[in-house]
């Protein structure tokens, strides 16, 4: 199960996988639009069909064209891989989705503690705290010491609430 | 055209207008020297705290960014031999020589004059030939509208990027975003899949901010630890004076370069990063010391800066006169200009200019602050690079969190900026044009709106019977289909020919 499970990590680690992953997200994406197209007025629709049936197709033929690239590098006797744009150590891969994750966890968890728990003294929603903690988690996995993290993250709170919500009147 | 000049001068001179100036100088140099998030990105992260400004005031602070990056992204590429800001790339290839070899003040100092007598001349010839532009602005009309946006559209997606195939899918999609929200013509809701939230269209403003600074802040993530800049490590013999009369020395140059960037600026969304390798090419071809080049030759740094700073001028002309942005900072502006209720396109020269005049004068005046700034630090402005980018990403990106949140108290606006962020690093890891993504989402109103207008007052042979519609219809043509077409028309090369040429 393990050599099952470095296998489909080490499959979906290849650049051409995402490419093809990344191609079907945009063409899900454009053939939303295109359904939703029927449900309105000819004025209303012209346009966005003139634009979306040829971005549409122009998608689908490269999406062809990665997922054939795709095939055949499962094969034996795979071409050299398309020179990723983003070029990078395998350590740099991992620093980079860690942070990702991070930053879709503070999304996840202050919205929804915004919805489902009791409101905070003072603030409307959970971002403040959502990001007082993330700060701290984030900073101490990079190796940050305790006093400095404090620090930034200190630092960082009070310098927003004094350019959010004193100066610019916005409401955390 | 001089009273608008004054006018706008005294706007920007009243306070807090130098305050503004004066920050977005000093913050255009931070972003400019962190490698990685340039210009564009630092604009798109700091839309948010421009919407409470005044217009003039959030715009030229939005200007004074995008204008001084590219100073701070010279001392980065003199320094540590990355290129701060995308346009400073060619500067590398001398600047960092120069400070092995003992002289990273009189390249800094060098490249700093330079700019400044580029960003002159630039502003000077963009003020020119404003007139001319906006008599032709006068000129046109739905369908001339409407071929600008497409033209403009297709022109971006053949020079940048690696496909025209995925450029124009990039434009096709940035369309479809902006065609959310309410029909021009009948006022009807479309695509909003019956959600209060896209009622009005995806808002901008998280768009960009996902989309520009996305990828730049996972990039300063795994940069993660400091390097020291050479000249802190080692001896540095030369002057600030040294750079000033290696610059009078080679004033020739100077203007020939800030021609051949205020050129480059003109192409739209070239941007300048071409302006600078094509001047430092030129340098190189004309200079008397072609050896030096590439081991610290002074003009291999006087070249690439000059009309980094001159193309700025260039770039004017056709974001503010036609809405096609130059480059990418350039769309980041525009979408500035949409956000504080500014007529990007036409019809900005066809209305009121104060605002023209204002981003002219915050196109000058903050690069003037940021070079006695960097004057006056040398090399010692190196001390930026030692922040880790590992802590400074996380920072950066919660003050874009909560601040977009802050402008509507909208939870899916941060929801919509993740997502642009991924959107926006899948589009760059896999070449995907996210410049002719921003202009799709720019011009969409305005490309929906004038075909409508056009199909109305002049029906369809409104496009094809009206010069300048025409030409730039052909033009559009000339670009998809001439360089295929050139390819199958040229002769192709014989290879016994190369055998015949031997002696």
């Amino acid at each position: 199960m393990s050599h099952l499970a470095g296998s489909a990590r080490a499959l979906l680690a290849r650049p051409d996988l995402g490419r093809v992953v990344f191609d079907l997200v945009l063409v899900a994406i454009l053939a939303l639009f295109i359904s939703a197209t029927p449900d309105l007025r000819p004025g209303s629709r012209l346009v966005p069909l003139i634009v979306a049936v040829p971005t549409l197709l122009g998608m689908l033929v490269r999406t062809t064209f990665d997922v054939g690239r795709w095939a055949r590098h499962r094969s034996a006797e795979a071409e050299p891989e398309p020179i990723d744009a983003l070029q990078e150590s395998e350590d740099e891969s991992r620093r980079q989705r860690w942070f990702a994750l991070w930053a879709v966890a503070f999304v996840v968890v202050a919205v929804l503690s915004t919805n489902y728990l009791p409101g905070i003294f003072g603030l409307n929603t959970y971002f403040v705290p959502a990001a007082a903690i993330g700060l701290v988690v984030l900073l101490r996995a990079v190796r940050v010491s305790w006093l400095k993290t404090l620090l930034i993250t200190g630092g960082l709170l009070t310098f927003l609430y004094y350019l959010l919500a004193v100066f610019l009147h916005a409401r955390l | 055209m001089i009273d608008g000049l004054v006018a706008a001068f005294q706007d920007l001179m009243t306070w807090p207008g130098p305050l503004y100036l004066g920050l977005g100088a000093l913050i255009g140099l931070f972003v400019g020297i962190l490698p990685g998030l340039g210009g564009a990105g630092g604009m798109a992260l700091l839309l948010p705290f421009t919407l409470g400004m005044e217009p003039s005031y959030g715009l030229a602070f939005l200007m004074a960014v995008g204008v001084t990056s590219q100073m701070g992204g010279q001392i980065t590429s003199i320094l540590v031999s990355v290129p701060g800001d995308v346009p400073n790339a060619a500067t590398v290839l001398d600047g960092y020589e120069m400070t092995k070899r003992g002289r990273a003040t009189e390249a800094v100092s060098a490249g700093t004059f330079a700019g400044i007598i580029g960003a002159i001349i630039g502003m000077g010839l963009m003020l020119a030939l404003l007139p001319l532009a906006q008599q032709l602005v006068l000129a046109f009309s739905y369908p001339e509208f409407f071929m600008i946006a497409l033209t403009g559209l297709v022109l971006i997606s053949r020079l940048t990027g690696k496909s025209l195939h995925k450029g124009l899918i990039a434009a096709g999609l940035g369309l479809m975003i902006a065609f959310i929200g309410l029909d021009p013509v009948s006022g009807n809701p479309r695509f909003n899949f019956d959600t209060l939230y896209l009622w009005d269209g995806i808002d901008l403003t998280p768009t960009l901010i996902g989309l520009m600074a996305g990828v730049e802040m996972i990039a300063l993530f795994s940069f993660g630890a400091n390097r020291t800049p050479e000249a802190m490590r080692g001896h540095d013999s030369s002057g600030i004076g040294d750079g000033f009369l290696a610059v009078v020395r080679n004033w020739w140059l100077v203007i020939r370069s800030s021609l051949i960037g205020f050129g480059a600026g003109l192409v739209p969304g070239i941007s300048g990063t071409l302006a600078s390798f094509l001047s430092y090419g030129h340098a190189y071809r004309t200079s008397k010391n072609r050896e030096e080049f590439g081991h610290g030759a002074v003009e291999g740094l006087i070249a690439p800066e000059t009309a980094n700073d001159a193309d700025k001028g260039g770039a004017m002309l056709p974001t503010l006169a036609f809405g096609i942005p130059g480059g990418v900072s350039w769309a980041v502006l525009l979408s500035g200009l949409l956000l504080h209720g500014v007529p990007a396109g036409p019809n900005l020269l066809r209305g009121d200019l104060h605002i023209v005049y204002v981003l002219v004068i915050a196109a000058f005046l903050p690069r003037l602050f940021a070079a006695c700034i960097v004057l006056a630090l040398g090399t010692r402005a190196g001390v930026v690079l030692r922040i880790r980018g590992d802590v400074l990403a996380p920072v950066i990106v919660v003050i874009a969190l909560l601040s977009v949140y802050s402008l509507r108290n909208e939870p899916i606006d941060v929801v919509v900026l993740i997502a642009c962020a991924f959107l926006g690093y899948g589009m760059v890891r896999y070449d995907f044009s996210r410049l002719t993504f921003i202009i799709g989402l720019v011009l969409g109103g305005l490309f929906e709106q004038s075909y409508h207008q056009t199909m109305a007052t002049f029906g369809p042979s409104g496009f094809f019977t009206r010069p300048f519609s025409l030409a730039l219809l052909l033009l559009a043509m000339l670009t998809l289909f001439g360089p295929p077409l050139w390819r199958l028309a040229r002769p192709q090369r014989n290879p016994e020919d190369k055998i015949d040429a031997k002696p």
